[in-house]
């Protein structure tokens, strides 16, 4: 049974995209098949894997938009057992396309239950926003997974993220899960850093991941190698976070 | 300066500040203590915000006096469509184009049809006839002929992620089973069968060459199927031995119908008298020489029926029941096609053959037999008056 995992945050610059890369890199080095959905209109995460979004003919915005077109058609190998749905800046109309689409909430659930593809896990970036695109992963997702940075602002974008999933449950995928929470970009030796640390252990409890990813430079390097961390720096802390990460995801199950 | 230790302290404040109004929705429903309890949101401290109500027009108004009002912006907005904003967005209006595909190169011969070779050759495939193929291949639903695109290089990292060991193994089983149905199948023919076991061979070498030759190998393990599932689910009046009885039976009625025709000569002679009396176009038509006619039409019928059966089941070993329905319309097209050699001869275009009605018989029984030369013969005829194929289709004219 192929997991779909939907990485979102109401608020930017959380480390959702760098969290779907990494983790994604960690599970396929685990063995698993993982497809990397990039629906994201800014997408970094087809950028950091070293793909020129302005020069994909087939992205999540075809996916999105036409009928009939298969996820194995625009898949990307992006490294062993890990292929991506590249995004490009078309998808920023995609909303617009959409508008009058009797199923534009569904497109992306339609696209992942007619797709043969032997995925053992799907992980799917969204934009930072509460828009149709997001709430397409969050619709077409089994799991979340809420990244949250250490710092007072990004416990704020959980707030509306969590008012959508509401609506979400009551409206379109009441089985939607919440797969885990994980603390991100932690600044060792910051007191804000831990006291966000302790909220989120306090309020998600379990749901927390113990796992927790520092604020790092090889982290923030990798993407302009084109590579994930686990293949840019293999032996870094940052890469084995996220193998930690990997390990409770799985775990988690 | 004092200031407060607390001040910029998240400590606390985790629920109030991430928690909706609703509380944690991944807990509703959840069984009573299970959950963690879930403090309601508290405004910040110092500041009661209960019950304080949102700013209505007015109030934005009066801060902000000279702002356009909301609704004079609403009336701009409907009065002026946003021409920046359509400008940003046209482009986005039409989807952008496929790739288009690789064009033949000019002079390339069209690719042969994979078409496969059924039992039944008795038909010219290039008869037609009123515009109708009556090729039995080429009876049934119509589509549009697929040409296969070249293959392209195979992506070693998609191959490597799409097409796993499980998929693999899976085909590789497929073909252990069809063979196995194969050889124990009851209603497959010899060289059904032995088309079948020639496709699953190349279905396994193909796996055994290359991963990305699973396609091809998915393809004839899938031709191999519908094959065999083809002649799996045939009724049993699709049986040769049904089908042999069938041909017995419209024999001995033939013969019956010979036997009452000697019998009748006094009917018969009553009704050619009786036709002769609508006018003189009926003063050369003879019931008898008809009704002898299509017997021996039918007859000519029933011996190809029997002749294609013995071919196919006997000789040949390429029995396929989808075909019955030609082996019982046969006699029956040929009693038609007796009784249509006798107009034809009627009509003057054979009219030695009225002197001599044994061989009026025998070309009865032959096209009967062979119904496909009296097919051919129409369609020359009628090519004659006809439409002229070439430069009259719309096609061809565009």
């Amino acid at each position: 049974m192929t997991r779909v995992i939907v990485v979102a945050n109401q608020k930017g610059g959380v480390g959702k995209t760098t969290l779907v890369s990494n983790l994604g890199a960690a599970l396929a080095e685990a063995g698993q098949k993982v497809v990397l959905i990039d629906l994201d209109p800014q997408s970094a995460l087809t950028a950091g894997f070293g793909l020129d979004p302005y020069a994909l003919s087939r992205t999540a915005y075809t996916l999105l938009t036409r009928d009939n077109v298969s996820l194995a058609s625009v898949l990307r190998p992006v490294g062993d057992n890990l292929v991506l749905v590249p995004g490009s800046v078309d998808l920023a109309a995609a909303e617009y396309q959409l508008a009058d689409a009797p199923d534009q909430v569904f497109r992306l659930r339609n696209v992942l239950a007619r797709s043969r593809v032997p995925a053992d896990c799907v992980l799917i970036d969204t934009p930072p926003s509460i828009g149709l695109l997001t709430v397409n992963g969050l619709v077409a997702a089994g799991e979340l997974l809420v990244p949250v940075q250490c710092q007072y602002l990004a416990m704020r974008g959980v707030r509306g993220l969590l008012e959508s999933i509401w609506l979400i449950h009551e409206r379109f995928n009441p089985e939607l899960n919440l797969l885990g929470v994980v603390a991100t970009m932690y600044r060792g030796g910051s007191d804000h850093s831990r006291e966000v640390v302790d909220e989120l252990q306090a309020v998600f409890e379990h749901k927390l991941f113990d796992t927790i990813i520092e604020d790092e430079d090889t982290v923030a390097k990798a993407p302009v190698t084109g590579k994930p961390v686990l293949t840019y720096r293999p032996q870094s802390e940052a890469a084995a976070a996220f193998r930690r990460l990997a390990e409770e995801v799985l775990h988690a199950h | 300066m004092l200031t407060n230790p607390d001040e910029g302290s998240v400590k606390g404040k985790g629920a109030e500040t991430m928690l909706p109004r609703r509380g944690d929705p991944f807990r509703a429903g959840a069984p009573a203590g299970s959950a963690a309890p879930v403090p309601p949101p508290a405004a910040p401290r110092g500041v009661d915000l209960s019950g304080t109500p949102d700013l209505t027009a007015d109030d934005l108004a009066k801060l902000f006096p000279d702002a356009p009002s909301p609704n004079a912006l609403a009336a701009e907005n409907a009065a002026a469509p946003d021409e920046a904003f359509e400008a940003t967005m046209a482009p986005y209006a039409t989807l952008p184009a496929e790739p288009a595909a690789p064009a033949a190169p000019p002079g390339a011969a069209p690719p042969a049809p994979q078409g496969r070779q059924t039992g039944n050759n008795m038909y010219d495939p290039d008869i037609q006839w009123l515009g109708l193929q009556i090729n039995p291949d080429e009876i049934g639903i119509k589509t549009t002929e697929f040409v296969r695109p070249d293959a392209v290089q195979a992506d070693t990292g998609l191959v490597a992620f799409l097409v796993t060991d499980e998929r693999l193994k899976q085909r590789w089983k497929e073909i252990d089973d069809l063979e196995a149905v194969v050889t124990t199948a009851p209603k497959i023919s010899l060289k059904v069968a032995q088309e079948m076991l020639d496709r699953l061979a190349t279905a396994r070498n193909l796996l055994l060459g290359a991963r990305d030759q699973i396609e091809d190998a998915e393809r004839q393990i899938g031709e191999a199927r519908y094959i065999y599932e083809r002649a799996r689910r045939s009724k049993w009046f699709e049986q040769p031995s049904i089908i042999f009885g069938f041909q017995l039976i419209m024999m001995l009625i033939m013969v019956g119908g010979f036997i009452w025709m000697l019998g009748a000569v006094d009917v018969l002679v009553a009704v050619d008298g009786n036709l002769r009396r609508l006018g003189p176009a009926f003063d050369t038509l003879s019931v008898a020489v008809l009704w002898a006619s299509i017997l021996w039409g039918g007859l000519g019928g029933v011996t190809g029926a029997f002749w294609n059966l013995w071919r196919h089941v006997a000789e040949k070993k390429d029995f396929d029941a989808s075909f019955s329905v030609w082996y019982y319309t046969y006699p029956l097209l040929g009693m038609m096609l007796g009784a249509f050699v006798y107009v034809v001869v009627l009509s003057g275009v054979l009219s030695f053959l009225q002197e001599t009605p044994l061989f009026l018989f025998i070309l009865a029984w032959a096209v009967g037999f062979q119904q496909n030369l009296i097919f051919k013969l129409v369609n020359n005829v009628l090519k004659r008056f006809g439409p002229d194929d070439a430069g009259d289709t719309p096609q061809t004219a565009a």
